[in-house]
Parts: structure tokens; sequence; C-alpha cells
């Protein structure tokens, strides 16, 4: 799969655009931990199916690809591969990877979108002023409105091909 | 390694966690040869295996006390709230905190909440509930201020002794202001403070105010501390000559990458030259000599695991248990010593933790700073506490971290079984909820003091052994309907606290692995967790007939063999135990170097004097 489409997809699921995520400079690598957890073949026919509902909640064609979608989210959360129940063998014979849970590096653990969703820092991860936890919470990034189409698609601009 | 084997030691500390870092230190400052054991790892990086066990941390799966840091099965370490990996517990309730053996101990992961006991804390036998200690608060006062220099703690002393009615020397200051208190608390303070409350154990409604927590971690210095000489905040491991500033890192436990944090480490980068230190080495048994003295230790060391473990025997003059509560009892109760009161591993005592969790009616910012900053205090003493165990509240600012687990769990919660039907939701649904929830999220942390009974133990069994063939801590442990009465009152004041916040209450207790302490009190549900805090297994006393050591934490059976660390306290109080335990670790050391020199003087002919005592 294409960067840009997996950014597209990962905005849909997460509901934070192209350019936040790309911000965390996860991008690439968790595209290959879905390439080589799930395969190719299932990652591009959930694509389809979540593109092809562009308004309104995502829909899926069956509960595999549902799984499928909340791991992806999930991994963009928390920067955790939760594993999936129906987890295949990796079919690219590189011998066995973790099939999860596990996190995936620091880094993706630094970057978890729930810690951006209310505006804050993964515990450990970042170095504050003295004090500054006594100062009213910045306001958090605000999530896109429901009026507005789900994700952005302006994939082009900010993801290299 | 310098080949302890052989060589005769003024002093073998076993244990180089809290306490033993202190005593080490104290006993090296006066000259006297110590040879530090410690079962655990330690690191060779001139960090101290820091950068290490950061990285270790943020990768972690499951950020645990323990996580960061290299464990080993030669000295399993207990997690917290282990159910039978290490400990045997036999219940009837089980026994929630765990502790870290590696270098460092304990005090690598703890929290770093620094309370002074209060007077009455000494005294809790005169209330009819535990025992009486046989020292007071004035004994300990300048200890507690050697202490608090050693670890270096930020507070305000001013508000500690008008809220809390702590004694002071006159003008007394902490090394350090103050840390900031958080905005949670004070919302709090807009909401609760000048506002009372009703405790079903207390006559009197009990007025309430949010008070600044005492903490080991570096605030600004004080300059008008020590008469005007100021403080300089000692430096972790592999920092510049000064120590940082706490940064707000919020991982305090269980690691603090700014290095803020007291740890045990920072008393050893200052250690003098006659410490040595040996790691990967577990003391089986102290050796009592025919005289009833205590003569030496053996212990196992070991390469990366149990393979290969080699036993080795060293001589001392003074031997000193510093191997946390229940290693102490465990070593004491293998090596047959001590025990003529039958005292030795009871008493076994914890904080217990009710812990209440909710939303707040608007954004706190949540999970920024130390986990703590505030307290509510007017719980912990007066007549109430001859009716219902007392409690301190402690101002949870990291969500629900400790009750449900990390925000993460709330994104798996959302995912699977969220939204209207209940097949979890996505995207900007997804967005929008966490970020509404997360940053409202908090939790209140009652702290209930336990009276030490007899009943509750810490035994052992051949067959019950670890990898390295060392007996397991078998646990028998029991809430009493003291600290269970303790708990509900907690309970009614916490339902009213949200009811004075406008707070949505999410508490519920429910049976099952989340819980494996929950029970039912009075028709009502509760289930606690558990705050590290173990102690009492070695108690003190004034009679050797029902107590293990003395006021100096020395064994009434065996001279020159002393226990020290939260095993000794007779009471636990309602405040965070290391404080007071550094303290009676340094007041010990004094004892200890008049023995070392007592003994000097009967062996003279022997040994040459201490070079620098
Ligand atoms: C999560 C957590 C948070 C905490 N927060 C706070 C807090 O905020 N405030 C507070 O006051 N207290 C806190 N505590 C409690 C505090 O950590 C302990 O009171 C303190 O560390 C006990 O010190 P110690 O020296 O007795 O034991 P430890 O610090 O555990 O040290 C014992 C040492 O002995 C070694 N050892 C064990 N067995 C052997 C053996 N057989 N041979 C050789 N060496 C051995 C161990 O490896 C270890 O290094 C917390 C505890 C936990 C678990
Ligand atoms: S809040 Fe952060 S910087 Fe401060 S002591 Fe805790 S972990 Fe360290």
């Amino acid at each position: 799969m294409e960067l840009h489409q997996f950014a597209a997809l990962s905005a849909d699921l997460t509901g934070f655009d192209c350019r936040e995520l790309q911000e965390t400079g996860m991008l690439h690598t968790y595209r290959q931990v879905v390439v080589d957890q799930t395969g190719a073949e299932r990652l591009d026919r959930l694509a389809d199916s979540v593109a092809g509902t562009p308004d309104g909640p995502p829909r899926f064609e069956d509960d595999s690809a549902r799984e499928l979608a909340r791991a992806i989210t999930h991994l963009w959360y928390v920067g955790t591969w939760p594993g999936l129940p129906d987890s295949l063998p990796p079919d690219n014979g590189a011998g066995t990877p973790q099939t999860g849970p596990y996190v995936v590096s620091s880094q993706a653990y630094e970057q978890g979108l729930v810690w951006r969703a209310f505006g804050g820092n993964a515990p450990g991860a970042a170095a504050q002023a003295h004090g500054s936890w006594a100062d009213a919470p910045s306001e958090a990034a605000p999530a896109p409105s429901e009026a507005a189409p789900r994700g952005a698609r302006d994939t082009e601009s900010v993801v290299a091909r | 390694m310098s080949g302890p084997q052989g060589r005769r030691w003024d002093v073998v500390v076993v244990g180089a966690g809290f306490a033993g870092s202190l005593v080490a230190k104290r006993l090296g400052d006066q000259g006297w040869r110590v040879l530090v054991l410690e079962a655990g790892h330690g690191a060779s990086s001139s960090d101290g295996g820091h950068a290490d066990a950061v990285e270790a941390y943020r990768t972690a799966l499951l950020k645990v006390p323990n996580s960061p840091y290299r464990t080993s099965t030669a000295a399993p370490s207990p997690a917290m709230g282990d159910v039978g990996e290490y400990f045997v517990q036999n219940g009837p309730l089980p026994y929630g905190s765990g502790y870290l053996r590696a270098n460092g101990g304990t005090g690598l992961p703890w929290t770093g909440l620094a309370l002074r006991m209060h007077p009455e804390d000494f005294r809790a036998g005169d209330f009819g509930q535990g025992r009486n200690w046989p020292l007071g608060y004035d004994d300990l006062e300048p200890y507690y201020r050697a202490a608090e220099r050693e670890i270096g703690v930020a507070g305000d002393a001013e508000e500690q002794g008008a809220e809390i009615g702590l004694p002071f020397p006159e003008g007394y200051q902490f090394p350090m202001r103050p840390i900031p208190q958080s905005y949670l608390d004070q919302v709090m303070t807009k909401s609760l403070d000048g506002g009372t409350i009703r405790d079903p154990g207390a006559d009197d409604p009990v007025p309430l105010r949010v008070v600044t927590t005492p903490h080991a971690r570096n605030g600004l210095p004080n300059p008008s501390y020590d008469d005007g000489a100021g403080y300089r905040p000692a430096p972790g491991p592999g920092q510049p000559d000064r120590g940082t500033l706490c940064q707000g890192y919020a991982s305090c436990v269980p690691i603090c990458p700014s290095q803020a944090k007291y740890t045990p480490l920072k008393t050893q980068a200052r250690w003098g030259s006659s410490v040595t230190l040996v790691t990967r080495a577990v003391v089986t048994r102290v050796r009592i000599g025919a005289d009833g003295r205590a003569a030496g230790v053996d212990y196992r060391s070991y390469g990366d695991d149990t393979a290969g473990a080699v036993t080795h025997s060293v001589d001392a003059d003074l031997v000193v248990l510093a191997a946390h509560a229940i290693e102490n009892a465990k070593l004491l109760l293998v090596s047959e010593a001590a025990n003529s009161s039958d005292q030795v591993g009871r008493n076994l005592m914890d904080h217990p933790v009710l812990l209440t969790w909710g939303l707040m009616p608007q954004q706190v910012g949540a999970y920024r700073g130390p986990g703590s900053t505030s307290g509510l205090e007017g719980f912990r003493f007066g007549a109430a506490r001859a009716r219902r165990a007392p409690f301190r509240v402690e101002i949870g600012n990291w969500g629900w971290t400790w009750s449900l687990g990390p925000p993460e769990q709330r994104v798996a919660e959302l995912l699977g079984t969220g939204g209207s039907d209940g097949h979890g939701i996505l995207g900007t649904e997804l967005r929008r909820a966490l970020g509404d929830q997360i940053g409202r999220e908090f939790a209140f942390q009652f702290e209930l003091e336990q009276e030490a009974d007899p009943a509750n133990r810490v035994t052992i069994d051949s067959r019950h052994r670890d990898a390295l063939g060392t007996p397991r801590p078998i646990i028998h442990y029991d809430l009493s309907d003291y600290v269970k009465r303790g708990i509900a009152a907690a309970k009614a004041v916490s339902d009213q606290l949200f009811d004075l916040l406008g707070a949505q209450d999410h508490t519920r207790f429910e049976q099952g692995p989340g819980w494996p302490s929950y029970f039912e009190f009075e028709g009502s549900s509760y289930a606690y967790r558990a705050a590290g805090h173990g102690a009492g297994t070695h108690i003190m006393g004034d009679s050797p007939r029902t107590s293990v050591v003395d006021e100096w934490q020395r064994c009434w059976d065996h001279p020159y063999l002393y226990a020290v660390g939260c095993g000794s306290m007779p009471t636990v109080a309602t405040s965070n135990p290391s404080l007071t335990m550094a303290a009676l670790a340094l007041r010990s050391s004094e004892e200890m170097h008049r023995d070392l020199l007592d003994r000097r003087r009967i062996t003279s002919a022997r040994h040459p004097a201490p070079a620098a005592s």
C-alpha cells in the first residue's frame, strides 16, 4: 500500500488528519507493522471498504475488517500493536515476528495520539517547565467538527510518496 | 569487585536499597570498612543504568513499578499485586505490595512522597489500637532533619506545622521550596477549602483544607535553608555536579527521567572509599557465633541466572540487615535468629489504599507533573482513631491509572465496546470522546493505617523455594474490622467530596481478577490496592519479650546484629513511611558506630583504629 493511502486510511480511523499523523513520524513504521502483521492484501481490502463510505462512520465488510481497523487505530493512539484474534502466520518467510501485544518503540509510545487528544504528553516522554502542571491545561487541539468530512484527504501535500 | 572473600569487615550491610545505602554512607563516612551485599543486578554504566531503564520503561507493555529495572530469578522481585508468582499468598485477603530487588531497591520505583509522622503516631497504643513506639517524635526530630537533607525534601514547613501540627524547631525550612500544586489541587482548593465533611467515625464535622505534600524530588532550592547556607540538590549518577529540577515528566513511579526524584543511587554516589558494593550477592543466612553475637553472613553469587551460583562466607564485627521488611524477616527466620519473642515475621503492616475515581466537571490537565502534590490531612489524627483506622487522602493527578489502568485502557474500551451499538467507535468520534474524558480524570487515594496484628505474618516452609533454593515468603494477611471501618468511613468521605466538587463518581468494585482484594463489609462492596509500604516484620519495642529490635533497631537477642527498614516500625501511621525509616536508619547508624568503637576497644589488639573516626 502506498504511504498516502495508508495515511488516508489512518486519518479516517483515528480522527487525526494526515498532517497530524505525518508529524508523529510514525507513518512508515506503522504501515510496515500492519503489513507485517496482516499481509498487504487484507490491509488493501480494509482501505477499500473504508474509502467506500466517505461520509459518516466507517463501515466494515465483516468482523475481521473491523478487528483490523480497531488494531490500526489502537496502534496510532497508544504506540502498541495489540495483536489480532485471527492473526495469520506471516507469508513473507521472514521468520515469526511478534504477534502482539507489544510496544513498537519508545518513539511510538511517546507519539501516542491518546495524549494529544486531550493536550497532554505520554508520561516519561517530555520535560516540562518546572511548575507548569499548576497552570490551567492548554486547550486540546480540537477534533474536526461533525460536519467536516471524515479525516482529511489532502495527502499529496503532506505525505511524501 | 575487590574480592571480599576471606576478608574480615567492620560491617556487612545486607541490601543496597533505601535503608542500606544510608547506613553504609554514614558508617563509611566514619571510616569503617563496609561491605554491602546486594542481591540484585547493578549497572556498570556511569549513569547507573539510568538511560537503559528509561528506555525499558517507555517500551514496556505494562508500565508497572518494576518494569524499567533488570530483575533476576536468583532474587525474585514480587510485583505489586503478586498473587503467587513469588509470594505464597495464604489469605484470607491478598497482601498487595511488591518491592524491587536490584541495586537501589524499592527506592528506585518509589513515588517520592516524604512526610513526617505526627507525634501522636508514635503512641497508637494509647488509642487502644496497635502499639506504642519505644521512642517519640522528639527523639527522632533531629534525624528527620538529617534525612530531609540527605534525600533532599521540598516542602512548606510552616504549612506542615500549622495544618498538621508537626513540631519543627523555630524557623525551620525544608531544603527546597514546595513542589507547586497541580491545577487539579487548585480547583479542589476552591471547592473544598473552608467546607466540612461528616466522617462517620468522628464526633464533629471535619474541616477541609488542601495541604501541599512534602516531596523527595527537587524543587527550587531554599536560599534561607541551613541559616542562609542554602541547599545544593544532589546529582543523579552520571549527572554533572548538581541535581535537576522536577520537570513534570509525570512518570515518578516507576522512573524519573530527569533524576529529580531521590533514589538511593544518589546516596551511593557519595559513599566514601571504605564502602565496597558487591551486586548479585544473595545473602542466605546470618551466622550467629557461639557467644550469641552476629559473626557474619553467607551469600550466594550468581552470573546471569541461577546456574553456577557459588556460596561465600564473610565475617564482620557488625551485621546490618537492610533487605526490605519481608526479606529481613525471611533472613532472620532462615537463620533461626532473633526470635525469642516469637515476633519475627509477625505484625506485617501495609497501607491498604481505597481508591475512588471520577471525572471533574472541567478539564483539569490530568497526567501532568508528580502523581500527587496535595492531600487532605484532617482524617489522620484525634479521638476518631480509637474507633476506625485513620487515613490520609492523596489527591491523585494521574487520572485513573492506579484504579483502572492508564488511558490506553480507555482507548481499548472505546474501540471495543464504545458507541450506541456497543461495537466501538472510531475516527473523530473516538478522538472527541477521549479528548473530553481523559483530561478530566482524577482519583482520591485514601491510605489507611493498618495496626500491628501478630496474626498478619510472613513465614517460611522448605517446600516453597525460589530458583536459587531460598525459601519464598509465605504470607498470611487480613484486614481487621478496625481497618474495614476506616475504609467504610473513607468511602463516606469520598461520596461527600464528589458532591462538593460536582464531580461524576465512577468508583465501582467488582469481584474478579481486576480486584483480587474485593471484600464486603456491612452490606457494601469494597476493594483496596496496596501502597508498597510493607512494615512491622521485625517490630521495635521496649522489651525483648514482645519485640524483635530495640529502639536502635538492634536485635535484642544478638549483640552486633541490626535489622533496619520499615520492618522495625511499630506503627505504619498514615504518612508514607520512608522518611521515617530514613530518619531511623540515620539514628541507628550512630549507635552502630558506638557499637563498633566498643567492639574495637575490646579487640584493639587485633585491629588498627579506623582511618577517619
Ligand atoms: C510503587 C511504590 C511506591 C512507593 N512510594 C513511596 C512514597 O511515595 N513514599 C514513601 O515513603 N515510601 C514509598 N514506597 C515505599 C518505599 O519504597 C520503601 O519503604 C523503601 O524502599 C524500603 O526500603 P528498604 O531499604 O527497607 O527496602 P528496599 O528499598 O526494597 O531495599 C532492599 C534491598 O535489599 C536487597 N535484598 C533483598 N534481599 C536480599 C538478600 N537476601 N541479600 C542481599 N540483598 C538483598 C534488595 O535487592 C534491595 O536492593 C513505595 C513503594 C513502592 C513499591
Ligand atoms: S514529575 Fe517528572 S520530573 Fe518530576 S519527579 Fe516525577 S518523573 Fe521526575
